[in-house]
């Protein structure tokens, strides 16, 4: 009994922090989302089932699936880039290893919308990437590198590819390395090594940093409108400007409530995979 | 005159500046069961994966079958190893752990499950043959482990230490099992093991290594009877190791030991008169006796019950301690006064090589 009580004090500003500031605030998003609007940002509160109807238009479709390709093409290219530097990482020294772990870890130090802003001084026409290609003669004329889908894509790539690298790093540097001379052993070459052993002790750990990266790649609408330039909206730019700029809040809120839905199912799908919620919290 | 199927000629192996193998030199002959025995660290795994090309050497050959495969990597080398945690791929089935090496040879999918079939009768896995490797007993994985090596055919199968890991039941049937298996397919078998029971019961020959060095090659009898050196007699088995002296060579060795014993025995190795040399006597060739007055007098300090047999520490007037093992326990307590003789024909006279 007295262990409960005690238990109960340890966890009770949990409860209440996530009461307060995460269930109480999502089930007043729910509650705004079947109101109406009036043309002044005010709410009447009338019900309706508008606001989810409206996010059946063309126009938002469009940019759901848009929302959702440069995600997935994020998600990909992170998981292209996670798996070489994985490899390579394995035949390191462990000290190696751990250094690298921390230093991937760095960036988080540093604001991510200041880490963005960032990207501009080396993306822009007159950003050092151009300057440097132009000054070298590889180009004749700048590249647009930002303010379309490419600034955007390579924003969230850097902001969240440690997402990805964290779990397959971890997963490709936990296959016992006998697993692998046993392959060896067997006569398979490198690359079916990779295919059948390594590939498929890791995949829950991709599925994991997919689930990472590219959830938060549809919602991040500040990387959208630093590197975006305002031109390319992600769904996240939408739910923002229903809040900020249309002063559209039960819209906005059912465009929110949408995106929890899919993200409850994505995470279904992952732990049907095998995957543990355990994982995705770890960091 | 035997076959040699494998061939280390003057093989070293380094990993940095810690030399692991100097110089070592071995044939294996076909159908054999060679076991390597050393203890923790002494580099009898090294060997092993110099054999199979996971390792490659610092200098010297490596020949199979007559070919240099000094330069050939693991997967081109047609011998195969049963690693120590038997590294069975966690996602594959029995069925497709067993068939991977053929898969990656790109053998016909109907020969393959011939194969796997006969296999898995001769390795008794029938009825598992869709489970994963966590579903299986420790006796199961290590019948996975040897199906996947032996349905490759290999010139040799490597054993790194695949037992160790076993209940103690379950080892002494595997190593039956192993034997009979080895037996029936007359593949080479290079077993590495610490275990010296194992390598007694299971060997054909013995390497007894010792810090990167052979020791000794022998048969088990031979390594158990006639050691080498102090280093082989005190590793396998137990062994008393006293100090004798060599007073004459002529027919038969005559020694002085304790100062006050002296002894007559054969041996074909010569000693110098006046050497110092160590004798090995096994605890079974001490013969203990409350009446034989004639032997040497000494007090039971400890006795040791170890089911079939008992062993008993004597302390010796000049306080040297001496093991002796009977079978009849009842007739020994604690604290008797004793007097121990050695059976002659079981003294193993030994050159003092190791002293300083």
């Amino acid at each position: 009994m007295k262990n409960k009580i005690f238990k109960l004090v340890f966890i009770l500003p949990i409860i209440i922090y996530s009461i307060v500031l995460v269930l109480l605030p999502l089930l007043y998003v729910l509650f705004l989302s079947f109101l109406t609007s009036d043309s002044y940002g005010g709410i009447i509160y009338s019900f309706t089932f508008k606001n989810y109807l409206n996010i059946l238009e063309f126009t938002y479709i469009k940019m759901f699936i848009k929302s959702s390709l440069i995600a997935i093409i994020t998600t990909v290219i992170c998981i292209l880039i996670s798996y070489p530097f994985a490899l390579i990482l394995r035949t390191k020294s462990k000290n190696f290893q751990n250094i690298a772990t921390k230093l991937i870890m760095i960036p988080f130090l540093t604001n991510s919308l200041i880490r963005t802003y960032g990207w501009i001084i080396l993306l822009r026409k007159s950003g050092v990437i151009n300057t440097t290609l132009l000054t070298l003669g590889v180009i004749n004329k700048p590249l647009s590198l930002m303010y379309n889908n490419l600034g955007i894509i390579i924003g969230m790539v850097y902001t969240l590819l440690p997402f990805m690298l964290l779990p397959v790093c971890s997963s490709v540097l936990a296959i016992d390395n006998s697993l692998i001379e046993a392959g060896r052993d067997l006569g398979a070459k490198p690359l079916q090594i990779f295919k059948k052993i390594i590939l498929p002790q890791t995949l829950s750990g991709v599925f994991n940093g997919s689930l990472m990266v590219f959830i938060p790649a549809i919602g991040y609408f500040f990387i959208s409108d630093i590197l975006g330039g305002g031109k390319t909206m992600i769904i996240g730019n939408l739910i923002k400007n229903q809040f900020l700029s249309a002063r559209n809040w039960p819209f906005g809120s059912a465009i929110s409530v949408f995106l929890i839905i899919v993200t409850f199912f994505l995470v279904k799908i992952y732990k049907h995979f095998g995957g543990k919620m355990d994982d995705l919290g770890g960091f | 005159m035997k076959k040699i199927l494998i061939r280390l000629d003057k093989v070293s192996k380094a990993f940095g500046k810690n030399n692991v193998i100097k110089d070592f030199s071995l044939d294996v002959y076909e159908g054999e069961f060679l076991t390597l025995l050393g203890p923790s660290g002494c580099g009898k795994t090294t060997v092993l994966r110099l054999i199979s090309g996971l390792e490659t050497v610092t200098k010297g050959k490596v020949y199979i079958d007559s070919v240099d495969v000094t330069d050939i990597d693991a997967t081109k080398r047609e011998v195969n190893t049963i690693f120590q945690n038997l590294a069975l791929f966690p996602k594959m089935t029995v069925v497709e752990n067993i068939s991977f090496g053929l898969k990656m040879k790109k053998i016909p999918p109907n020969e393959i499950n011939k194969r796997v079939k006969s296999i898995i009768k001769l390795v008794k896995l029938e009825g598992l043959e869709n489970r994963y490797p966590n579903e299986l007993s420790g006796g199961q994985q290590q019948r996975v482990a040897i199906a996947r090596g032996i349905i490759m055919n290999p010139k040799v199968l490597l054993l790194d230490e695949s037992l160790c890991s076993l209940d103690l039941k379950l080892k002494k049937s595997m190593q039956v099992e192993l034997k009979k298996i080895q037996k029936k397919l007359g593949i080479t078998f290079i077993y590495v093991t610490h275990a010296q029971d194992e390598a007694l019961s299971m060997s054909d020959r013995i390497v007894v290594i010792n810090n990167g060095k052979i020791e000794q090659i022998d048969s088990p009898e031979n390594i158990y009877q006639h050691p080498n050196s102090v280093f082989v007699a005190d590793f396998i088995g137990e062994a008393n190791i006293i100090d004798a002296k060599v007073l004459d060579n002529k027919d038969s060795l005559k020694l002085s030991y304790f100062n006050d014993q002296v002894i007559c025995i054969n041996t074909i190795e010569e000693f110098n008169i006046g050497e110092t040399i160590k004798l090995v006597i096994r605890p079974e060739n001490v013969i203990v006796s409350k009446e034989d007055k004639k032997g040497i007098l000494g007090k039971i300090t400890g006795i040791t019950y170890e089911g079939d047999s008992t062993k008993l520490s004597i302390e010796l007037n000049n306080e040297i301690m001496i093991d002796a093992r009977i079978v009849d326990k009842d007739t020994f307590d604690e604290d008797d006064i004793v007097y121990i003789r050695f059976s002659k024909n079981f003294i193993v006279p030994l050159r003092n090589r190791y002293e300083k």
